[in-house]
């Protein structure tokens, strides 16, 4: 296991002990716990197929997509306080996951679902931009104390980020082996790098909070 | 479906450009945010501002009612009260000789100097009745009250032709005036005590001066505010009250001036 993998890890696992530590910490962080386990999960399966049985692995994503798409969409209902927003949050939610288990009983659960993990980006990203202008404002707190703020840049900077590499990565990884490995490592391992980082700035954000009450 | 080199590298390109434009987009919510965190903390300062003003004010009007009705009763009750004793002393057989004449005489001079002294307070504590004659004349009389004691020797001068404020800012520069020359019997010691009222087109200034010890401004009214110099605090919330400006100058051993400014909008004679 590459060192970017293993901090990937490293990060994650520090993100479901704040989770758990601090899952009252404020609205929405509560479902966080959910997002982070079902993400070490994935990642635990993946690890057993891929190195120890040597078996394909990419069904996973079949499933932990639609799933992680319905926690940030939980998350999102939890932080958003426009009502228009929230109707249309619960229902990209209803539609992405037909369409997306469409997409893949076509596709026999085979290959990456990088379409969907895209169309999952692209709401992501509209939810984020949008959450980022509509914060509610009301105590004297700059915006960097706000976990919501991590939490939404985190997002916007990781989808972005991944969004050529989803597009293209079915076909390097049976095209182009080593450039797929490269891009991975390069650039999914080290974006989710980010995007736990920032993740734990966000739960750290409200003990800073407190102690700076 | 296959790519060529050059369509990776341009959606290479294409995402790294999304990146850079979001974190842009990023930038620019941050910036919003602080525009809007800006203007709720000035909106909240505005209320508290508007709050603490209204809070002030109902505590004057409750203070000046209550003041009034304290003069009202000692003038109606506990005045009615010596003037009929007076009465009765009056009515006394004039046949008295020796101790008891002197002793009753004595009782007389002072029954007259209470009643004297209870109108006074009465009238003092009835600012508004005072102030129909308008306010240097009022204090004029807080200024007589002040010279019968005989500690401190007092001078009022005005300058320019006399412009009638708002009744309420009347009433509250007078109470100012009140505060301050309290101040100076109480703590300053002082020997002399000058009051200068200056009308100039479109203001007035109000100037208390006395001679006495003097203190440390800084010592007493701290940045902050707070209870130490709470009867000064008093004076500048009440003048910011009446859109007035208060200015304390003060030193150890070199007496104090208090300085007021009020803009007059619409001057009468």
């Amino acid at each position: 296991m590459s060192i970017g993998k293993t901090i990937y890890l490293f990060l994650l696992g520090v993100c479901c002990a704040l989770a758990l530590n601090r899952r009252n910490s404020g609205p929405g962080l509560r479902v966080m716990p959910y997002l982070f386990f079902a993400s070490f999960a994935t990642e635990i399966i993946v690890l057993i197929f891929f190195n120890l049985l040597h078996k394909p692995y990419l069904w996973i994503y079949h499933l932990y997509i639609p799933i992680e798409f319905s926690l940030y969409s939980i998350y999102f209902l939890l932080v958003t306080q426009s009502a228009f927003q929230r109707r249309i949050i619960q229902l990209a939610v209803v539609a992405f996951i037909l369409v997306s288990l469409s997409y893949s009983w076509k596709v026999n659960f085979e290959g990456f679902p990088g379409l969907i993990y895209n169309l999952e980006g692209l709401f992501l990203i509209w939810w984020s931009i949008t959450q980022l202008f509509t914060i509610n404002i009301s105590m004297d707190v700059p915006i960097i104390r706000l976990p919501v703020f991590w939490i939404c840049f985190g997002i916007l900077l990781f989808h972005s980020g991944i969004f050529f590499v989803n597009f293209v990565y079915n076909h390097l990884s049976v095209n182009r082996v080593g450039l797929a490995k490269q891009l991975n490592q390069l650039i999914i391992t080290n974006l989710n790098c980010l995007l736990y980082i920032f993740f734990v700035v966000a739960f750290l954000c409200p003990i800073r909070m407190k102690k700076s009450i | 479906m296959s790519y060529s080199d050059e369509e990776i590298y341009l959606a290479a390109v294409s995402t790294a450009t999304l990146m850079v434009f979001l974190a842009g987009v990023v930038g620019f919510a941050i910036f919003k945010y602080q525009q809007r965190l800006q203007i709720h903390l000035r909106e909240i300062a505005e209320m508290k501002a508007a709050y603490e003003s209204e809070l002030l004010r109902s505590q004057l009007e409750m203070q000046e009612q209550t003041l009034q009705t304290v003069g009202r009763e000692l003038h109606d009750n506990l005045g009615q009260v010596l003037s009929l004793m007076k009465i009765n002393l009056n009515t006394l057989p004039d046949g008295l000789e020796g101790k008891t004449a002197e002793k009753l005489g004595r009782t007389k001079d002072l029954l007259n100097r209470a009643i004297a002294d209870l109108r006074g307070l009465s009238k003092s504590l009835n600012a508004e009745n005072r102030l129909k004659a308008g306010l240097p004349t009022a204090i004029g009389h807080e200024l007589d009250a002040v010279r019968k004691t005989g500690v401190v020797d007092v001078t009022l001068g005005v300058r320019g032709t006399e412009q009638r404020l708002d009744p309420r800012q009347e009433l509250i520069l007078f109470r100012i005036v009140q505060e301050t020359l309290n101040n100076a019997l109480k703590h300053a010691q002082a020997k002399n005590i000058a009051v200068s009222l200056e009308y100039s087109v479109g203001a007035l200034n109000l100037t208390v001066a006395d001679d006495g010890v003097g203190f440390d401004l800084a010592q007493v009214l701290p940045p902050t505010g707070g209870e130490q110099g709470s009867g000064l605090s008093n004076i500048q919330n009440r003048a910011r009250l009446i859109g007035a400006e208060a200015r304390i100058r003060s030193a150890a051993g070199q007496g104090t001036v208090t300085t007021l400014s009020i803009p007059i909008s619409h001057p009468t004679a």
